[in-house]
C-alpha cells in the first residue's frame, strides 16, 4: 500500500479521483453513463497526441507543430476519402503523411540542431500553411459513411476511438518501459552526455521519435475528421498542442527531461478531458477552459520545479 | 603562448567583421526585398505605402526591443501577444466602466508590466523554464482576456486618444516616432550600461556572472518585465490605431517578434546580438508583409514564409 503512495503518478491519480468527485456533486449529469462515454471518446485525439508528445517532452524538448499536423493529415485524408478511396487505405496515406511531418521536424532539430522550440514554432505556421493550401481554403467535409468507422464503429465492442487509444498507449507504454529504444528516450533525456559517452545515437532516436510522433498525430487526426465531421484547415486542431503539453506535464512528466511515465500521461490527458467537459456542464463559459489550462500548465511546472530541487537536495544530501 | 596570442588576435580581428558581415547581409536583403516588390507593385514604393508599412511595424517594432534583451540572455518569451491582449482588452474595459482614458492607459501598462513581472518571478526567481511557464501564460492570459470581454470588442474612444496610433508629428506618425526614440535608448542602455552588459554575459555563461557577484535573478527579472511592459506600449497604440480593443488582439504575433529578432542575427542560445539588426529583421518583416499582402496572397502562405525563415536564419548561426 506505502508502495503506491510513493509512485510518481500517486498526485496524478489523487487529484483525477478528487477533481471527478467534486464534477459529480456539482453536476448531476456528468456522472450519467452516456457523459462518461463522450469523456472517454473526447479525449482520443489529444490522447493519441500526447503519447508522442510524452516522448519528445521525455527527450527534454516540446513540439507545438502537433494541432498543424493533425490539420494537414485530417486535410488529406478527408480529401482522398471524399476522392472515393478506400478510408483505411486514406488512413494508412494519412499515417505516411503524418511521418513526414515528424521526420521534417527531426531532420531540423537532429541533424541542423535548431532548437525544438524554434523549429516547431516555425513548422507549426508552415504546416497549417500547407493544410490551407492543400484544401484551397474550402471546408472539407460531406465523408462517406463508411468513414464514419473511425468514430462510430466498434472492435469486440469497444467504440473504435478507445480502442485506438489503448491499443497505442499500451503498445507505446511497453516501448518506453521494455525496449531498447524505450529505454535510450529516457537515458538521452535524462543525461544526453553520458548517454552519447554509452555509445546511443542521440541523432537516431530523436529522429525515429519525431516521426512516431507524426504517426500517432495522424491518427489522431483521422478519428478527429471521422468526429467532426467537417474540416477547416485553418482552424482544425489550433490550440490542441497546449492541452496535450498540459496533459503530459500534469501527468507528473518532467520538462527537464528523462521523467515521466505512459500511465501518468494517460491520468493527465483524462484530467483534462474532464475539466474540459465538467466546465462546460457547469455552463461556466468556454473561455473558463483556456484559462484553466494555462493555470494548469503553471501549476504542473512549479511543483515540477519543486519537485527537482527536492530531488537535487536529496541527492546532495547522499555525497556529503 | 604566440600561438594563443595570434589566436586572441585573429579572433578580434574577426569579431567585428561577422558583425558588420550581418548587418550588411541585412540591409542587401532588404534592399533586394524593395526592389522586388517595387516592381510587382507600383504602389509599393509611394510615400503613402512607406508610411504604412513604418506604422504598421511599429507592434512587433515595440515588442521586438525587450525580446531581443530577452533572447540575448538566453531566455524566450512566448506570451507576448497574449500580453498585449491583456493590457489592450484591460484599456477598453477600465474606460468603458467609465475611467478617464489617460488613467486607463496608465493602468493598461501596468497591468502588461505585472504580466511580465509574473513570468519573471516564475523564470528568474524560482528558476522554471522560461519557454513552459511563457505557455502557460500565453494560453492562461488570453483566456482571461476572451473571459473579460466575452469574446466581444469595445470601440468608441475620446478623440485626443486616436492621436497616439493615428496622429502625426511634422508628417512622421507619432507611434513611429516614440518606436525610433524607443530603439535608441535600448541601444544605449544595451551598449553603454551595465544592466546591457550583465544580459549579454548571462546569455554567455549565467553561472560565471553568478560567481562574480552579480545579481542574476534581478537582471532577468527586470527583462521580463520590460518584456510585459513594452507588450502594453504597443497594446496602447494598436488600441489607438484600430480605434478597437478585441480579444484577439496579438494573437500569433510572437512568431512575427522572434522571427525578426533571429533574422536580426540574435543567437538562439544567448549571449550575441544586437537591436540594429533587430530593427532591420523588423524592417524586413514589415515589408515583407506588406509586399505580399499587395500580391495578394494570403496571410496564411505570410506566415509559411515566415517560418522558413526563422529556420533558415537559425540554421546559419549554427556553422
Amino acid at each position: 500500500m506505502a508502495n503506491i503512495f510513493k509512485r510518481r503518478e500517486a498526485p496524478i491519480i489523487l487529484f483525477t479521483i478528487v477533481l471527478f468527485c467534486i464534477f459529480s456533486l456539482i453536476s448531476s449529469n456528468f456522472l450519467k453513463p452516456d457523459n462518461l462515454g463522450l469523456i472517454l471518446t473526447q479525449i482520443t485525439t489529444t490522447g493519441l497526441i500526447s503519447i508522442g508528445m510524452l516522448m519528445v517532452i521525455l527527450f527534454g524538448g516540446i513540439d507545438l507543430s502537433v494541432g498543424s499536423v493533425l490539420a494537414v493529415v485530417a486535410t488529406v485524408v478527408g480529401m482522398l476519402v471524399n476522392a472515393g478511396i478506400n478510408p483505411f487505405v486514406a488512413a494508412l496515406i494519412g499515417m505516411v503523411v503524418g511521418a513526414i511531418c515528424g521526420a521534417f521536424n527531426g531532420l531540423f532539430i537532429a541533424w541542423f540542431n535548431i532548437p525544438e522550440i524554434i523549429t516547431t514554432l516555425a513548422t507549426m505556421f508552415i504546416f497549417r500553411g500547407i493544410a490551407v493550401a492543400i484544401s484551397g481554403g474550402e471546408w472539407v467535409t460531406n465523408f462517406p459513411d463508411s468513414f464514419n468507422f473511425f468514430s462510430q464503429g466498434k472492435i469486440i465492442g469497444i467504440p473504435v476511438p478507445i480502442a485506438l487509444f489503448a491499443t497505442g498507449a499500451i503498445m507505446f507504454g511497453y516501448i518506453l518501459s521494455q525496449t531498447r529504444f524505450g529505454r535510450r528516450v529516457y537515458a538521452i533525456g535524462g543525461n544526453k552526455e553520458a548517454a552519447k559517452l554509452a555509445g546511443m545515437s542521440t541523432r537516431k532516436t530523436k529522429f525515429l521519435v519525431y516521426i512516431s510522433s507524426g504517426m500517432l498525430t495522424s491518427v489522431a487526426a483521422v478519428i478527429y475528421a471521422s468526429q467532426v465531421g467537417s474540416i477547416q484547415a485553418s482552424t482544425a486542431g489550433s490550440g490542441i498542442e497546449f492541452t496535450v503539453i498540459a496533459a503530459v506535464l500534469v501527468g507528473g512528466a518532467s520538462i527537464f527531461g528523462g521523467v515521466g511515465t505512459m500511465l501518468g500521461t494517460a491520468f493527465g490527458v483524462l484530467l483534462m478531458g474532464m475539466i474540459k467537459n465538467g466546465l462546460v456542464l457547469t455552463q461556466a463559459s468556454v473561455y473558463w477552459v483556456d484559462a484553466t489550462t494555462g493555470f494548469i500548465l503553471i501549476l504542473a511546472i512549479i511543483i515540477n520545479t519543486v519537485q527537482r530541487s527536492r530531488n537535487l537536495a536529496s541527492r546532495e544530501g547522499d555525497l556529503v | 603562448m604566440n600561438l594563443v596570442k595570434e589566436e586572441v588576435n585573429t579572433r578580434l580581428k574577426r569579431l567585428p567583421s561577422i558583425k558588420i558581415n550581418t548587418i550588411s547581409i541585412l540591409v542587401i536583403l532588404l534592399a533586394g526585398l524593395l526592389i522586388f516588390f517595387s516592381t510587382q507593385s507600383p504602389y509599393f514604393l509611394t510615400t503613402l505605402n512607406i508610411t504604412n508599412v513604418l506604422v504598421q511595424v511599429t507592434t512587433i517594432g515595440l515588442i521586438a526591443i525587450p525580446m531581443t534583451y530577452v533572447i540575448i540572455s538566453g531566455a524566450m518569451d512566448l506570451s507576448v501577444g497574449s500580453i498585449l491582449g491583456l493590457s489592450a482588452v484591460t484599456l477598453g474595459f477600465l474606460y468603458e466602466s467609465g475611467t478617464n482614458i489617460w488613467v486607463s492607459v496608465v493602468l493598461a501598462l501596468v497591468v502588461g508590466a505585472l504580466a511580465g513581472a509574473l513570468n519573471g518571478l516564475l523564470i528568474a526567481r524560482y528558476k522554471m523554464q522560461a519557454i513552459v511557464v511563457t505557455i502557460g501564460t500565453l494560453v492562461m492570459l488570453r483566456g482571461l482576456v476572451y473571459i473579460i470581454t466575452k469574446g466581444k470588442p469595445i470601440s468608441g474612444y475620446p478623440d485626443s486618444f486616436y492621436f497616439l496610433g493615428q496622429g502625426k508629428v511634422l508628417g512622421i506618425p507619432f507611434s513611429v516616432i516614440v518606436m525610433m526614440a524607443l530603439f535608441s535608448i535600448a541601444y544605449i542602455l544595451i551598449k553603454k550600461t551595465r544592466i546591457g552588459r550583465y544580459t549579454y554575459a548571462l546569455g554567455n555563461n549565467e553561472e560565471a556572472v553568478r560567481y562574480s557577484g552579480i545579481n542574476v535573478v534581478k537582471v532577468r527579472f527586470l527583462t521580463f518585465v520590460m518584456s510585459g511592459l513594452f507588450a502594453g506600449i504597443a497594446a496602447i497604440f494598436y488600441v489607438s490605431r484600430y480605434a478597437s480593443a478585441q480579444a484577439s488582439a496579438g494573437d500569433g504575433i510572437e512568431l512575427d517578434v522572434i522571427t525578426a529578432v533571429l533574422i536580426g542575427g540574435t543567437h538562439i542560445f544567448g549571449g550575441r546580438g544586437s537591436l540594429v539588426g533587430t530593427f532591420l529583421g523588423v524592417l524586413i518583416i514589415g515589408t515583407l508583409r506588406n509586399g505580399l499582402n499587395l500580391m495578394g496572397v494570403s496571410v496564411l502562405f505570410q506566415t509559411v514564409i515566415l517560418g522558413v525563415l526563422i529556420l533558415v536564419a537559425v540554421s546559419r548561426q549554427n556553422k
